[in-house]
């Protein structure tokens, strides 16, 4: 057994390039701090006000009288700060303290002495704050790190469950849903939720990514030999990420944040989309072998005055890599200004991919920098990463996207394909206690089910509640502690609690879109996982083939075990049971070979041309489980 | 092309307005100049010392404009004009203390009411604009209408026949409908009442009726004296106004009907009154005077050159002018009636002219919205693609 990498034992408070934003923000303050003292000793009255609002934002309307302008500027700060985060607006902080320190010196009124001091003191303890709450972090991770690196040096995991399921009611309600949700016109978005497209859980182009990135392990898993209905699907969720509608935000974004008014949403920054759906785009090329976005132009953005940004999967990649290399920290931005972790993790996933699949080098040249700034920049002594850092002035805190804003790991793979020991490492420390914990809920389970149901919670889009979000951490838990009978339990008992019996444009699951997303990809992605998928690549498919229309058959399961016979898996699709008789298409049989079609009452003699080829009618009006099978 | 006649009536406007302001400054005096005044800007003789009278006058004569260009109601625009210079005659002063009164006169140099009519359509034309690219008032201004307005219903009912449409996707035309619009434009415009209102002008309705067989014998007969009558070969829209996609419309009927100089004549046309300059085309043509101006807005221009170049009138120059707006229209999507028609447009196009990046993205949206729009669609669907796009 490898050593797991431990932690260091002597971290560093920061990492080179942040403790240089850092040292620079400081520098900054330090001159602003500086001038504002410089007017306050030299200055008449009016330069005293605007002076001690350099000092502390506001607090000259304090000296001047004017107590509520001094509570006016904090509450346009509060805003400033929002807008910072939100859409980049870098300019808004100086902006409003700018504000104060002008209309300090205009604004007339009795001058308060007092607040002299009191602007000095309220400028030490905003500055001791941030000082105190960044230090008594640090040191209290620090103290943890010999108990965690024993920890990680001594711990013994299960091993993952990793079994080849066989599809369910609900898996194949979840699989109807996302076909006819990907396959309408390619101009529809029914059934998907829109809100604001800047941030958070209403945005489009993450819930076309979570579907891509969840539909890649059902065709891998379930019906490698049968791509023919998840292909188009897959290829549309990423055509539908070039629609006006879903990038259009980055325009306002870029011009707010950059200053620039360029609408391309690849060539700068915007990780957030480039990253992720560049992701998207070689797991869908991993699972389907279709390379029709390796074509030039296949992925156009087209702007409202008629401008196209023309982007294939190889252009994509390299606008991607750019940024890697043009970026100061290593990490490049999502929002302006704003560099995540989790972001560039999957922009890496991205080039990792990508060079897997078509023999480049986009990670190689990318992935020491890479790794240098996640373990010196955004590595914290006990193990997690910061989730976000300013990439303006170093600074990094809890925004509320994640818990604590931290984790052990991240990305969509949690580093196991960018990074396979620093992944070892997260897994371990995101599983201290895991199985004790879950050992306990899997001695509930009885006869294989799980009677017990779990509270409701917001969404992050705060649109409803739901329990789905529960289960899916703890199917996901159990699986990651190999405890597969807890998390096959935890999936009927969710499902029970769960399903709506719905079908598209509204949902199977009482749950959003997002969050759907993301259970189906945790539900499906066994034995084979993204992470895997992205470090295999295209691996064409075994045994026989076969294809049927669609909407008027579903194909829930078609794969080959031994290269000769197939297990198939067919239930009516959104038309409902077929009256007629359907036709499956089968290929890559034996030339002039001779099969039998059974199970479920079925019973049919499958000729194979001497192309290999054949078809066989059959009515589809319920779900059938079959078996195509050599005759000897 | 613009007859003598044309001409010649430009020229006697021209002397007329040159010549009358200087009559009424001379003949006149100071009343004359505030008189005049009003034959640029009317209501502006009156501001000075009846100001809200004079207001009147000049909200009068924007209204009068936007009668005048929307329904062929010319006779409201001189009935402000000249109720503004009686006016003037009646109450301004007939000299002022003020040194601003003594400020030198500066006599019109061209049509006058042309002037401010261009002034009033450019700043409709602005505020439309405008309205498209504040995001708010965008949001705003791209509701569909609740009803489809009796013009756009007469070019979605020649287009479908146009196209042969299938029973499903044609357009019954409301005849009712045609009617009472041309009854309302004939009094408004020529005091016209009773009869057949549809025996002068009303181009496209007349052409969606002789589409579909439903014009009487004898109305067909009027359609083809009218067209033969008219300076550029086609019957107006609306009295006085030739409008381009409207003309194309009648002259397709006009020619479905055997009376192909119409479509000679047409074509002509729109290579001289209405030919590209500049990417642009004009957006109406004031047949008493000769005198285009103002350009088609972007679905009018693509749906208009889309059928010229379907029957083969025009040549592909247009595409490189259009393409733009075409593609900006593909990503702004079908919610918006103008960009689903320049969408549906340019389908017609694609079927003539070998632009694959246009075609796959135009191949997009989902047409189905304005009956108009979908009509166009059902015609390209309905075009073999032009042997130059299949050689590729």
């Amino acid at each position: 057994m490898t050593a797991t990498l431990l932690l260091p034992t002597a971290p560093r408070r920061m990492g080179p390039v942040t403790r240089f934003l850092v040292l620079r923000t400081v520098a900054v303050v330090l001159l602003v701090e500086v001038a504002g003292s410089v007017l306050v000793a030299a200055g008449g009255a009016d330069a005293r006000a605007a002076g001690l609002s350099l000092v502390f934002p506001g607090a000259g309307f304090l000296y001047a009288g004017h107590p509520e302008l001094f509570v006016a500027t904090w509450v346009l700060l509060s805003l400033a700060l929002v807008l910072w985060w939100g859409i980049s607006a870098h300019f808004g902080i100086p902006l409003v303290w700018g504000l104060s320190v002008l209309g300090a010196w205009l604004v007339g009124g009795p001058r308060w002495h007092w607040a002299l001091p009191v602007g000095y003191v309220l400028a030490a303890v905003a500055v001791g704050a941030l000082v105190w709450t960044f230090e008594a972090r640090f040191r209290r991770k620090r103290a943890k790190v010999p108990m965690l690196n024993e920890y990680l040096a001594t711990a013994d995991l299960p091993e993952p469950s990793r079994p080849l399921r066989e599809p369910d009611d609900m898996d194949a309600e979840l699989l109807r849903w996302a076909y006819e949700l990907a396959l309408q016109p390619l101009d529809r978005f029914d059934g998907f939720e829109w809100g604001e497209q800047f941030h958070g859980g209403t945005v489009v182009r993450y819930q076309l990514n979570y579907l891509g990135w969840a539909l890649a392990p059902y065709a891998v898993n379930y019906i490698p030999n049968a791509l023919g209905q998840i292909e188009p699907a897959m290829r549309n969720l990423v055509h539908k990420q070039t629609d006006l509608r879903v990038w259009r935000y980055w325009r306002t974004l870029n011009l707010v944040g950059n200053f620039a008014a360029d609408p391309d949403p690849i060539v700068r920054d915007n990780i957030m989309f480039s990253g992720f759906t560049g992701d998207q785009l070689n797991l869908y090329e991993a699972a389907t072998g279709s390379t029709v976005f390796d074509q030039p132009g296949s992925l156009t953005f087209v702007w409202e005055d008629g401008r196209t940004f023309e982007y294939d999967h190889h252009s994509w990649m390299q606008a991607v890599r750019r940024n890697f290399e043009r970026s100061r920290l290593g990490f490049f931005p999502c929002e302006p200004g704003w560099s995540f972790a989790a972001c560039n993790t999957i922009g890496g996933q991205a080039l990792y991919g990508h060079d897997r699949l078509h023999g480049t080098d986009l990670w190689g040249s990318v992935a020491e920098r890479w790794r240098t700034t996640l373990e010196q920049e955004y590595l914290m002594p006990d193990g997690n990463y910061a989730n976000i850092r300013s990439t303006h002035t170093g600074l990094s805190w809890d925004t509320g996207e994640t818990p604590g804003g931290e984790y052990f790991t991240t990305g969509t793979h949690s580093f196991k394909d960018l990074a396979p020991d620093i992944a070892e490492r997260g897994r371990k420390l995101s599983l201290r206690g895991v199985p004790e914990k879950l050992g306990k809920l899997a001695a509930l389970v009885r006869d294989g089910d799980l009677a017990m149901e779990l509270p409701v919670e917001w969404e992050r889009n705060r649109a409803r509640k739901t329990a789905v979000p529960g289960w899916t951490k703890i199917i996901a838990g159990a699986r990651a502690v190999g405890l597969e009978d807890l998390a096959a339990a935890a999936q009927r008992a969710g499902d029970r609690q769960c399903a709506t019996g719905q079908v598209w444009p509204e949902r199977p699951l009482d749950v959003g879109v997002a969050n759907m997303a993301l259970h189906m990809l945790v539900r499906w992605s066994t034995p084979v996982d993204n992470a895997m998928l992205n470090v295999r690549g295209w691996v064409p498919p075994v045994g026989p083939l076969v294809d049927a229309d669609w909407p008027a058959v579903l194909i829930t399961l078609a794969r080959s075990a031994d290269g000769r016979s197939l297990d198939l898996g067919v239930r009516p699709g959104p038309s409902g049971p077929a009256v007629d008789a359907v036709e499956l298409r089968f290929a890559s049989l034996t030339p002039s070979g001779h099969y039998r079609l059974i199970g479920d009452g079925v019973a049919v003699d499958v000729a194979a041309s001497a192309e290999g080829t054949a078809t066989a009618a059959l009515a589809v009006d319920r779900p059938l489980r079959l078996a195509l099978e050599v005759v000897a | 092309m613009a007859s003598r006649s044309s001409t010649r009536r430009r020229v006697v406007v021209l002397a007329a307005s040159l010549a009358l302001p200087a009559l009424l400054v001379f003949g006149f005096g100071h009343r004359g100049q505030h008189m005049a005044r009003n034959l640029l800007v009317p209501g502006a003789g009156l501001w000075e010392e009846h100001l809200w009278v004079g207001l009147a006058f000049t909200v009068g004569m924007v209204a009068a404009t936007v009668a005048w260009v929307r329904w062929g109601a010319d006779w409201t625009v001189a009935a402000v004009v000249g109720g503004a210079v009686v006016a003037s005659a009646l109450w301004a002063p007939g000299g002022h203390d003020a040194p601003a009164a003594a400020s030198p006169f500066t006599p019109a140099r061209a049509a006058h009411e042309f002037p401010l009519v261009v002034l009033v359509v450019g700043a409709l034309s602005w505020m439309r604009s405008l309205t498209a690219r504040v995001p708010l008032l965008r949001r705003l201004g791209a509701r569909r209408p609740r009803r489809v307005r009796a013009v756009d219903h007469a070019r979605a009912v020649a287009v479908a026949q146009v196209a042969g449409a299938a029973e499903e996707a044609a357009v019954p035309a409301d005849v009712a409908l045609l009617a009472r619009r041309a009854r309302r434009v004939g009094l408004a415009a020529r005091f016209r009442v009773g009869g057949d209102p549809f025996r002068r002008d009303h181009a496209a309705a007349r052409a969606a009726l002789a589409m579909a067989g439903l014009l009487e014998p004898d109305g067909l007969t009027r359609f083809v004296a009218d067209a033969d009558r008219a300076a550029l070969g086609v019957p107006c829209s609306e009295p006085g106004w030739v409008r381009p996609l409207d003309g194309t419309l009648a002259a397709i009927a006009l020619s479905r009907a055997g009376h192909e100089l119409a479509a000679t004549r047409w074509k002509a046309a729109l290579a001289h009154e209405f030919g590209l300059r500049k990417g642009c085309r004009a957006g109406w043509w004031w047949s008493p005077l000769g005198l285009g101006a103002g350009s088609m807005p972007p679905w009018e221009h693509a749906v208009t050159t889309a059928l010229a170049r379907a029957e083969g009138w025009i040549g592909d120059d247009d595409w490189a002018a259009l393409r733009a707006a075409a593609l900006g229209a593909s990503a702004r999507g079908t919610a918006h009636p103008d960009d689903e028609r320049t969408i549906a447009a340019a389908r017609v196009w694609l079927r003539f002219v070998d632009d694959e990046q246009a075609a796959r993205l135009l191949a997009r949206p989902t047409v189905a919205h304005d009956p108009l729009a979908v009509a166009l669609d059902c015609y390209a669907s309905s075009i073999p693609v032009h042997e130059e796009v299949t050689a590729r």
